[in-house]
């Protein structure tokens, strides 16, 4: 499930594109949020470690 | 729609699925939507909101992000699409299921896929039909979020997620998730009810017909028939009990059509039995006299063409002749007294008018020859006519006779010969055996079929998955490198085209390097076929901003 807006406050997630939420999400990460803008994940230190070992792969 | 689409949505694939007695719009799917209980967002849903609110996910949307090139659903994006929906009118249903150990009990819906417009969905689901799917909704939960993300209670204090439960949702669609992306909620499934259908068990299905059969053959007798004059029971009738008898036959539409004049068939009740003329008599179904008598009587009243019908059989017994003969007595005695009584007549008129005689007399002779001629000529040409007539209907009673034996005897004898056929059937092992092996053929060469279509479409997917990483990748790769990747691509198998993406992307990124990447905001992997105008975010600008 994912909620359909804006979170509330959005430095306590990440945003992304279409693209990059097939990675996160094959990856095993959940969606919280999708808006207009993107898709929002919740920010912690596993999935920016991730995002920033998958920038060095 | 796509010109794709059109080509591939031909009259063919109509005719196919009115061959199939699928629908030729829609494809029904049930959905197990949403549970309670736990999910990846920790905000847990208890049973009577999850029952509350179930209302919200009539008239909804069913939304997916097809990869054309993977033959695949993708998760939640932003280019999702409408392919269905649920019917407003539907039922809402809650059933319950064991997922990884816990009892769930989910929100259950049948909702509608387009066949003409979402063709390749329908495909997919044809491929595989056991998916997952992901509620898109709007909720309200028990406890604010502050600015740190952290969840309040009354008294400020810091709440865990999983002590914030969702109060309410509202559901806005239903995104349908590929076979690599899982859903927030475990158990959630798709799945394509009339394929379903056809595909579960096709033995079962024989076994049920076949088990339904062979209870109607206990239930029902079976006795012969004969239309012979000879076996033409002269007894009491009850017509009644003919039509009871009747409705526990098992030719009971054959039979039908002898043993009553007004059968109509179709269900088994005594509406459908009228104007019966044959009983059981000794084991067998023969013509009753009084019963044709009555069912003709009833059609002068009421249906001229069963009296008729029963008038037939009864010369064709030679139950009618008799009563002819009978109106041909009275009419003779009739004829018989009439002459007399002018006989008589004539006698006194003799004795009375014996003057009238010597007068007579005296009239010429010629006259009277003529006379006498002209009058035994009338009589020798009224018999003659008479005789022709009486040869006629001689002739045509023959004909009508004969014709009708042998219709008798043709229907006596497929009637016959279906009792015999049917008593010297096999047996129902035997019959089970044949059955099953004629069944496993087919199922042998079906299942040959569907390997070869199997291959050819594997083969097909490689390629396109192939052509999909490629052309991914194609800007960031000089020509010598892609070409040398692309051509160990072809020597991939399907299954490790996986791995090879992984790869080809590697090679891209290091390729890409340096590149100027635009900064929107929105995080992005490097390579995804976007053209990026800007630096990539290093992981300390992620920090940075982030943490």
């Amino acid at each position: 499930m994912i909620i359909r807006g804006t979170p509330k406050n959005k430095d306590n997630y990440i945003l992304v594109d279409s693209e990059t939420t097939l990675v996160l999400h094959k990856n095993g990460f959940i969606p919280m949020y999708i808006d207009e803008n993107g898709i929002y994940y919740k920010k912690n230190k596993e999935i920016l470690d991730f995002m920033e070992r998958r920038k060095h792969e | 729609m796509s010109k794709e689409m059109l080509k591939r949505f031909s009259i063919e694939d109509v005719q196919m699925y009115r061959e199939q007695g699928e629908d030729v719009d829609f494809s029904i799917v049930e959905i197990w939507g949403m549970a309670e209980g736990g999910n990846s967002h920790k905000n847990s849903i208890s049973k009577e909101v999850l029952r509350k609110d179930a209302d919200t996910f009539k008239g909804k949307f069913i939304v997916v992000d097809f990869d054309k090139y993977a033959k695949d659903a993708k998760t939640h994006t932003d280019s999702q699409s409408i392919v269905g929906y649920i019917d407003p009118r539907e039922e809402i249903e809650f059933k319950t299921k064991v997922v990884e150990g816990v009892s769930k009990e989910f929100v259950v819906v049948k909702a509608l896929l387009s066949k003409v417009y979402s063709t390749e969905i329908v495909e997919m689901f044809r491929s595989d039909n056991e998916r997952t799917v992901s509620c898109e909704f709007s909720c309200t939960t028990k406890y604010r979020e502050d600015d740190f993300g952290n969840y309040l209670d009354d008294n400020n204090n810091i709440v865990k997620a999983e002590d914030n439960p969702i109060l309410s949702y509202h559901i806005h669609g239903i995104t349908i998730l590929g076979r690599n992306y899982n859903p927030s909620i475990r158990g959630t499934e798709i799945k394509v009810k009339q394929f379903a259908e056809k595909i579960e068990n096709p033995l079962k299905k024989f076994a049920d017909e076949r088990k339904s059969k062979l209870g109607k053959k206990e239930k029902y007798v079976s006795h012969s028939i004969d239309t012979s004059k000879e076996s033409v029971d002269m007894g009491d009738w009850n017509g009644d009990k003919a039509k009871n008898d009747l409705l526990k036959e098992k030719n009971y539409e054959a039979l039908g059509k002898r043993v009553c004049l007004g059968f109509k068939g179709g269900e088994r009740k005594l509406e459908n039995c009228k104007y019966p003329v044959m009983n059981l008599k000794n084991g067998k179904w023969v013509y009753n006299a009084e019963g044709l008598s009555s069912a003709r009587a009833y059609g002068e009243q009421h249906d001229p063409s069963v009296a008729d019908k029963a008038v037939t059989l009864q010369k064709k017994l030679g139950l009618y002749k008799d009563d002819k003969d009978k109106e041909d007595t009275k009419k003779m005695s009739n004829i018989k007294e009439k002459e007399d009584v002018v006989m008589a007549k004539e006698n006194e008129t003799k004795v009375d008018d014996k003057e009238k005689e010597v007068e007579k007399k005296e009239m010429s002779a010629e006259e009277e020859k003529e006379m006498g001629c002209d009058k035994a000529m009338s009589d020798e040409d009224a018999k003659k006519d008479d005789e022709i007539e009486k040869d006629k209907e001689d002739i045509e009673k023959a004909k009508d006779d004969e014709k009708t034996d042998e219709d008798d005897k043709k229907e006596e004898k497929s009637m016959s010969e279906q009792v015999k056929e049917f008593a010297e059937s096999e047996t129902d092992k035997e019959y089970i055996e044949k059955m099953f092996s004629q069944g496993l053929q087919g199922v042998v060469a079906e299942i040959l079929e569907l390997k070869k279509f199997q291959e050819a479409r594997l083969e097909l997917d490689k390629t396109n998955k192939l052509n999909s990483i490629m052309a991914s990748v194609k800007g960031d790769l000089d020509e010598k490198q892609f070409s040398e990747l692309q051509a160990e691509g072809v020597t991939k198998t399907f299954a490790e085209l996986d791995s090879f993406e992984n790869k080809v992307k590697a090679f891209a990124y290091e390729a890409s390097k340096g590149k100027e990447k635009q900064d929107d905001g929105i995080m992005k992997f490097a390579g995804q076929g976007k053209v990026q105008t800007k630096a990539e975010l290093t992981a300390d600008d992620i920090f940075n901003k982030y943490l």
